[in-house]
């Protein structure tokens, strides 16, 4: 399941399928937390990318999924070279807007700190019509380097599935990775954040 | 720990416990609880952030009604029990624009005192 040449396992892609449910948006948090720890990623990034993670996964379940109890919301983790990526995915009963929508006094937060906590978002359309966030967090130096080895992009997949009734309507898993290519024309959204 | 927000009274300062999770679920008991403090006329409200280690955008889309309403009202507003991280958010927001950050109970009853 992982690179075990530096002393410690290291999972280079995981992948979560959480029933459409509100209150498991923290079990992909706490996957999040979980590997951004052993990336040895500093504690305020850390927390950055928990947020992140959560809010993406809590708009797949409240509007990509409309809280439909036979659809699931996709989460794959990949550890690259200089970066860790994070896809949410989810079947498109509502799509995400574009433009994204100003937020209002109590209202639509999740997206605006999505967009200001990780360093590249990606917003984009699945060929299942679905949609899929896409959240980059680029190592700074000391992450990449974990006990003298650098993380390798290559590696087995661990596949961890939560709580899924209804596998059926579970999205493919190698989809995601296959839609969000950057020069891809259905590719909307590419927000660099800018309070870092 | 419970999921509702808990409100206590001193003399005229109002505190509002929040649970652990702070998110949309938090709505009514947490409007429940300003309202009673609004009826008793408290001039400051603490939002006691002390157990609370979740926060979503929808729950701080709820504290950020609560500040509104509170500060529409007269009132001064206070945070403690919050992490660096949350702070962050807060500020994100404009939050911490509209509300006063204090490291704890005690610090903002004294400047309760001093205003």
């Amino acid at each position: 399941m992982a690179d075990d040449t530096a002393g410690n396992i290291q999972p280079k892609r995981v992948e979560l399928r959480l029933p459409s449910i509100i209150g498991y948006e923290k079990v992909a948090r706490s996957a999040a937390e979980a590997i951004a720890q052993q990336l040895q990623i500093d504690e305020g990034r850390t927390e950055d990318l928990k947020t992140a993670v959560a809010e993406a996964v809590m708009n797949a379940i409240e509007h990509g999924n409309d809280q439909e109890p036979a659809t699931s919301v996709t989460v794959i983790m990949s550890v690259m070279s200089d970066q860790l990526e994070v896809r949410v995915a989810d079947v498109g009963r509502h799509p995400i807007p574009d433009p994204l929508p100003t937020p209002t006094s109590d209202r639509g937060w999740g997206l605006f700190f999505i967009q200001h906590l990780v360093d590249e978002v990606e917003i984009s359309q699945l060929p299942n019509g679905g949609n899929q966030v896409k959240m980059v967090l680029r190592f700074v130096e000391e992450e990449r380097v974990i006990k003298g080895h650098l993380v390798v992009a290559e590696a087995r997949s661990l596949a961890i599935e939560l709580a899924v009734e209804r596998p059926r309507a579970i999205l493919p898993a190698v989809e995601p990775v296959r839609a969000i290519q950057p020069a891809q024309p259905q590719l909307r959204a590419i927000l660099p954040a800018d309070s870092r | 720990m419970g999921k509702e927000v808990v409100q206590r009274q001193q003399d005229t300062i109002g505190f509002m416990d929040f649970p652990r999770d702070v998110t949309g679920q938090t709505r009514e008991t947490a409007y429940d609880a300003y309202n009673t403090l609004a009826r008793a006329k408290v001039q400051a409200i603490g939002l006691n952030f002390e157990a609370s280690d979740y926060l979503n955008s929808t729950g701080i889309g709820l504290v950020i009604s609560l500040v509104e309403d509170a500060i529409s009202a007269g009132r001064t507003v206070y945070a403690y029990g919050l992490s660096s991280h949350y702070r962050k958010l807060f500020s994100m927001v404009g939050l911490t624009e509209r509300i006063i950050l204090v490291s704890n109970e005690t610090e903002m009853i004294d400047k309760c005192r001093e205003s």
